[in-house]
């Protein structure tokens, strides 16, 4: 459960000599296990008093121990120490709830701040707060005063210190202020302390009086000498001392001051906590930055600090400092943490004057919407794909970045997506050597090479943030089968068996090899007809269903399966009362009307959390869905969120647990790409992922993490070694930073630089030129600039490879390419040679007599291209087609499907067809022309279900979600694959359209380069929308398809044509205030009503 | 008359007056009964002696008796305002505030009176050891502090000394029993940031024999002794006629919650509380009044 840094604070501690630091590490360990062990899997009950009793024994000792003298300028390691081993034994205590008079839970108001002031002297801020608030709990739910146990003095010098610690510096001061006398002298002590919290404060912002200080150093003289025996005036009165000598350490804005002189607002309201908001206290990660990026004036930045240190707040330093001199890039890896990122970046800079937060969302098709750059100084929050197409498109403005941030920059180690990310902070570098790089994950391992990339290729010093500290303690633990517990019992005429669960869990995080590894046998049996048991989503139901039934916000992620975690929450199964459940909120209640509406049937998503207390959080959901799990979960109106692992990556939901559900994620991924070495890496960020997701920090000090392993493992009983558990388990010793990063496209560049100039491009160079920002003053750069670059080494190499690609190009020109296509094919991330046959195919159109132009609409176009498509060499479609055959294919019952895929692959294609083949392609064919028309006429989702299947659905089944195979999840992830690759073609064909009139205008055809409906096409196609007018409800309003087609429909946008989606957001919103208005007594139109009418 | 002179000489007089019985260790408990504290008049005499010299603060925090209370008249003045203060000294006390406010006051000084004597006459060796420091009383009868936190020496090694401080006219063992609900919530750590004050405090002063690293490795290996002193009348059961039983062995409920080893009852019977600190009030009165008369 002690992770590496708290375990350095053990061995730095003062510790009774009888007592080694590694005992101490064991005991705390121990006793969460065993609290664990007796509260969530209700065994070991007999030694609850002798753990508690230890540790608060240590506690004592400890703090007896405990230096007065110590250096302030390090975290106080004793006060760590003399606050984890009480707060662990008071876990015992919390859980036994019981009824305990007023006195004693004044006792324990004041026991908790105690707790909660080592905390602070330790820098764990966190856990202050966390233990501050259960005192306040208690103040809250008693009135001491009333009752005469304490006097008026006390109480409010305890009220101080709670907020103090709290970092509620303006309710500290506003405590301090209230009038209070005291009539003894302990009272008056009292009261003084309070003035000294309240001036505390104020130092905290270079203001405090210093009289003060020596008032405090000469009343703690005093107190010694005193013949009274007031020794809780002179404990608190010691960490009050301690607290000051703590505050040039702690105190963030006494490090920005300086830095930040011209953003005193900014400091005011974010920093210095007099507002009750922001962070006054330097957490030892912040410190560290504050240290190396500001005081050192390094110009680059490295951090690698597992989940939950706070790098979102280091990002956003960075980026209030970039601010001054230009604009931000802010890259993420998913569209809906760069939502989140924006909303939390737009609340937290609301006092920085002048600037913006931009979203510019999307996904790797081409669009013509560019981000709207109100002002000169914003941060551009977008995911690597949308950043590519700017830098391509608007190369320019990238002059004027002045910072570039990756969150989640482990993403550089993905081959499917970290070429892309590689390529553009290349290419940011390459365009201003003073803009600045800030990589931030949790997950790599070598920092230290990416910090040597950056500070080679700029020659600027790089602040390498490595620190492995982490705000709460995660005890990391595995469930096992206990064959000697197997039974086997008659049921009637069958046999039945059984087998107990047992659980593992070692003293420290990640596992090591020697330490004590602490095992029970759960109250968990799984039956079974024989000894196959159904293992991983079985064991993961009763796992969580313990959970739930101790009232503990539980996050499952499921890796293997998405549909499993439906799965998972329908079979869950527990006995479990709530007296005071909250009731669903209409915005809850609204979500599930408007999921309905979009689905066509009831979302079985509501009847889980109304029934089974659980949400679902996967990607083959949809938008509205997943926000209503997401609100019901932070409400407590579900315990458990089941989800994927796409939702570990930096979403912050509030969690006290997290079970691991199999850590191998699903080798069929999008059917696409089944690189196993990627695979495995992508399994294992997504598990290390998941388990920093335990115990959010200002929730709780510690949590807990369960991997249950991927397979029934056989032959294991009480008596098996630590080392076969790993050997079972190998994820458990991973640190969370155990990723390499090695540049995705090294091998991509180094296989160029060896070809002569002349040969024919390869299929690597081709897509490298799909993706490289090919105008001539940007290829060299850029690759000059890339990871892959540096990995490299040679020079000699760079410079062949920028001749290789250079050549590549200039031989596509005079082989009769148009330069411009060449662009266009670059801007839509495909070879060149696919743009040329587009462009061919155009042409080839104009001059054919029996040609009609398509419709100028959605519909028509999507026609068009698809008549493209279906000309294509097979080769070049048959990833798109693979990703229809997914959702087309019916595998169950006497009318089967036959197996597609392995029939096509079996004769060759797509290099050889058969009469067979053919007639099956020409049926696909005809079936995603027909199932994207109802896509774009807006059909639900289930009506889509029952086109790709081609089979009327029955209406019991309507609503499943637990396989593949039922009809609403075959119609979203046929949205996500499908859809989403047919996209990126329309994006080509956009491109192709724009590059043509920019550059050959009187060339291009009338009914290309007139059209209304084109320059929206790829957006609108993803989203599923009728035309462009819904397009633009879709981005602005509402992010559901047949909602916006219905807004369009009640509330029609003015424009007479929409091609500028950006553009239309004032348009949008005076339409949505007359749809506000509209008489219509429609459930699906009052729920939008109600869900829009906050915007 | 020197009030200093007058502690000094009562404590002496009482360290050979006080007898004790005991220890006599039962299943659940090691049991002491004290006596010889307030049987004759010079003995009470010599206890509010000794309890003036705490509410006048003649006893220092290292033990040792030093005046600062001034002599004759001011010296009077000064003890009568503390007495009005911290026993309503002058008020008519009802008989609830008496039971609330005064008696336990005067209960726990007794209880500090008795420690002193100790240190001067080893006579609660099983429990206190040697004394090395030992908290003041508090003089305010609503702190919901710990009565008594001490520092013993035993066998060489330092253990720290609970103390939980009852009046209980009739019923001493409920006394017990109440106290130990209070040391199970000291072992459940309720009161630890006081102990923590109380135990950094005490090894702070001047003439202990021990390091805090000793203290911390005590600490460490056990909880310290906890003792229950309870004030009661020497005749207390029905109608009058129980007496206290040193080889009774406490069966209630808290009682045996704690380590049998560590838990000690202090019995010391008066021969009717109510008027014994009706009388002790009187005699403080009268006492302080002497030091000015005197002069």
């Amino acid at each position: 459960m002690i992770d590496e840094f708290s375990q350095k604070l053990i061995l730095d501690s003062q510790i009774p000599s009888q007592l080694s630091s590694m005992e101490i590490r064991d005991m705390i360990s121990r006793s969460y296990l065993s609290w664990l062990a007796q509260n969530i899997f209700d065994v070991e009950k007999s030694d609850v008093s002798s753990f508690k009793d230890e540790l608060r024994r240590i506690s004592l000792a400890s703090s007896i121990l405990h230096s007065e003298n110590i250096d302030s300028s390090d975290i106080d390691a004793t006060a760590f120490l003399i606050a984890e081993s009480a707060e662990v034994s008071s876990m015992f205590r919390r859980s036994e709830q019981q009824e305990v008079p007023s006195n004693t839970l004044f006792r324990l108001f004041i026991r908790y701040l105690d707790y909660a002031s080592y905390y602070h002297l330790a820098d764990y801020d966190a856990n202050a707060n966390v233990t501050a608030k259960i005192a306040f709990n208690l103040l809250d739910s008693e009135n001491f005063n009333a009752d005469g146990l304490i006097d008026v003095a006390r109480d409010s010098y305890y009220r101080c210190l709670g907020y103090f610690l709290r970092g509620k510096f303006g309710k500290c001061q506003d405590e301090a202020n209230k009038k209070t006398e005291s009539p003894t002298t302990e009272g008056r002590g009292y009261l003084f302390l309070r003035t000294c919290l309240a001036n505390l404060a104020n130092k905290y912002r270079g203001h405090g009086d210093e009289t003060i200080d020596k008032r405090l150093n000469n009343f703690q003289l005093a107190l010694q000498n005193k013949s009274v025996s007031y020794f809780s005036l002179q404990a608190e009165t010691f960490k009050v001392m301690a607290f000051y000598a703590a505050a040039p350490r702690k105190s963030l804005h006494q490090m920005l001051e300086s830095e930040f002189s011209d953003q005193q607002e900014y400091l005011n309201t974010r920093i210095s906590a007099h507002n009750n908001q922001g962070y006054p206290f330097a957490w030892p990660p912040t410190r560290s930055f504050c240290q190396k990026y500001f005081n050192e004036k390094k110009h680059h930045a490295v951090i690698t600090v597992p989940t939950g240190g706070g790098k979102s707040f280091l990002a956003e330093l960075a980026s209030v400092d970039a601010l001054r001199r230009g604009w931000v890039l802010y890259m993420a890896p998913t569209n809906a943490l760069c939502s989140q990122i924006k909303a939390d970046l737009k609340n937290n800079l609301a006092s920085v004057s002048n600037i913006d937060i931009e979203a510019y969302l999307g996904e790797l098709e081409y669009s013509e919407e560019l981000p709207k750059f109100q002002m000169p100084r914003q941060v551009l929050v977008v995911t690597p794909e949308k950043a590519l197409l700017l830098l391509k498109r608007q190369p320019e403005i990238f002059q004027e970045c002045s910072a570039a941030i990756l969150d989640e920059c482990h993403l550089l180690a993905s081959k499917n997506r970290g070429d892309i990310a590689e390529v553009v902070l290349a290419f940011c570098l390459s365009q201003n050597t003073d803009v600045r790089v800030i990589l931030m994950s949790a997950l790599v391992q070598d920092s230290a090479n990416l910090a040597s990339w950056l500070a080679s290729k700029t020659g600027q010093q790089v602040a390498n943030i490595d620190l492995n500290w982490r705000p709460t303690r995660i005890a990391r633990l595995t469930v096992l089968p206990d064959w000697s517990t197997l039974e086997k019992k008659q049921k009637g005429k069958k046999e039945l068996f059984s087998i107990g669960v047992r659980a593992f869990g070692d003293t420290v995080t990640p596992w090591k090899e020697d330490t004590p590894v602490r095992s029970w046998l759960s109250p968990i049996r799984l039956e079974h007809k024989d000894q196959q048991f159904p293992w991983i989503n079985n064991v993961t139901r009763h796992l969580a269903a313990r959970f739930v039934e101790k009232k503990i916000p539980t996050l499952v992620f499921v890796l293997k399966n998405r549909h499993h975690a439906f799965s998972i929450a329908e079979k869950l199964n527990f006995e479990f009362t709530m007296q005071e459940r909250p009731q669903a909120s209409s915005k809850e209640k609204n979500l599930i009307e408007l999921a309905n509406y979009e689905l066509g049937t009831t979302t079985l998503l509501a009847q889980l959390i109304d029934e089974k207390w659980a949400s679902v959080h996967t990607s083959t959901m949809l938008d509205c869905e997943r926000k209503l799990s997401e609100i019901s979960f932070e409400r407590g109106r579900s315990l458990l969120l089941v989800a994927t692992g796409t939702l570990s990556q930096g979403l912050n939901l509030v969690a006290k647990a997290v079970i691991v559900c199999g850590t191998t994620l699903s080798e069929y991924g999008n059917g696409l790409d089944n690189d196993p070495v990627e695979l495995r890496t992508r399994s294992l960020t997504q598990v290390l992922n998941a388990m920093g997701r335990a115990a959010r920090a200002n929730i709780a000090c510690r949590g807990t993490s369960i991997i249950v392993p991927d397979i029934l493992p056989n032959n294991i009983n009480q008596n098996i070694s630590k080392q076969d558990v790993l050997q079972i388990v190998p994820s458990l010793r991973n640190k969370d930073a155990s990723l390499e990063i090695n540049s995705p496209i090294r091998d991509k560049l180094l296989s160029t630089s060896t070809n002569s100039t002349d040969t024919a491009p390869s299929r690597i160079e081709r897509s490298l030129l799909a993706l490289l920002p090919i105008g001539s003053e940007h290829l060299g750069t850029t690759i000059n600039f890339t990871l892959g670059n540096f990995e490299i080494v040679n020079s000699e190499a760079t410079h062949a490879i920028i001749r290789r690609l250079e050549s590549i190009k200039t031989n596509a020109i005079t082989s009769g390419s148009k330069e411009w296509i060449l662009k266009a094919a670059s801007f839509a991330g495909v070879e060149y040679e696919l743009a040329d046959n587009l462009y061919a195919f155009i042409y080839s159109c104009v001059s054919d007599t029996d040609f009609y132009p398509p419709d100028d609409s959605y519909n028509g176009w999507a026609f068009f291209l698809f008549d493209w498509l279906q000309q294509l060499p097979a080769y070049v479609t048959w990833d798109l087609l693979k990703l229809h055959i997914k959702a087309w294919h019916y595998y169950w019952g006497k009318d089967k499907d036959p197996n597609l895929v392995q029939l096509f692959e079996k004769i060759g294609y797509p290099e050889k067809e058969t009469d067979e083949s053919k007639e099956f392609i020409e049926q696909l064919w005809g079936n995603m022309r027909l199932t994207v028309q109802a896509w774009l006429d807006g059909e639900t989702y289930l009506r889509m279900g029952e086109l790709l299947t081609r089979r009327e659905c029955s209406s019991d089944k309507e609503n499943k979600r637990t396989s593949p195979g039922y009809h609403l999840p075959r119609a979203i992830m046929w949205k996500q694959g499908f859809i989403e690759r047919l996209a990126q073609f329309a994006g080509l064909l956009l491109a192709i359209q724009n590059q043509w009139v920019e550059n050959e205008p009187d060339s291009a055809p009338y009914w290309l380069s007139s059209t209304s409906t084109l320059h929206t096409l790829p957006i609108g196609l993803r989203d599923g929308v009728q035309n462009p007018f819904a397009a633009a409800w879709f981005r602005h309003v509402i992010q559901e398809r047949r909602a916006a087609n219905l807004l369009q429909k009640l509330a029609p946008l003015q424009s007479e044509a929409m091609s500028d989606i950006q553009e239309a957001w004032t348009d949008v919103q005076q339409s949505l205030v007359k749809f506000l208005q509209i008489d219509d007594e429609r459930k699906i139109v009052n729920a939008l009503k109600q869900l829009l009418s906050t915007l | 008359m020197k009030i200093e002179i007058e502690v000094s000489r009562a404590l002496d007089e009482l360290a050979d007056s006080v007898r004790v019985i005991g220890p006599v260790t039962v299943a659940n408990h090691t049991n002491y009964v004290v006596t010889g504290l307030v049987d004759t008049h010079e003995q009470k005499r010599n206890l509010c002696w000794c309890i003036l010299g705490f509410i006048g603060n003649i006893i220092e925090a290292d033990m040792s008796i030093d005046s600062a209370i001034g002599n004759g008249k001011v010296a009077t003045d000064n003890l009568q305002r503390a007495l009005e203060k911290r026993l309503g000294v002058g008020d008519s006390l009802s008989l609830r505030q008496k039971e609330r406010k005064r008696d336990p006051l005067l209960q726990e000084l007794i209880s500090h009176v008795l420690l002193l004597i100790h240190q001067r006459q080893e006579k609660l060796s099983v429990w206190l050891g040697t004394i090395q420091a030992i908290s003041m009383p508090h003089l305010s009868p609503n702190d919901s502090g710990i009565d008594l936190i001490a520092i013993g020496s035993l066998y060489g090694a330092p253990i720290s000394i609970i103390g939980e401080v009852k009046a209980y006219e009739k019923k001493p063992w409920d006394g017990l029993n109440n106290a130990c609900k209070k040391f199970s919530e000291i072992v459940d750590g309720d009161y630890d940031d006081e102990i923590r004050g109380a135990l950094k405090s005490l090894t702070k002063q001047s003439d202990i024999s021990f390091t805090k690293e000793q203290l911390a490795n005590n600490i460490w290996r056990e909880q310290g002794h906890f003792g229950a002193l309870v004030g009661h009348d020497s005749q207390y059961g029905k109608k009058g006629r129980s007496h206290i039983d040193v080889n009774f062995s406490s069966n209630q409920g808290e009682v045996l919650k704690q380590n049998a080893d560590n838990l000690f009852f202090i019995s010391s019977p008066f021969y009717s509380m109510r008027s014994l600190f009706d009388d002790l009030t009187s005699e403080l009165v009268e006492l302080s009044n002497k030091l000015s008369e005197t002069l």
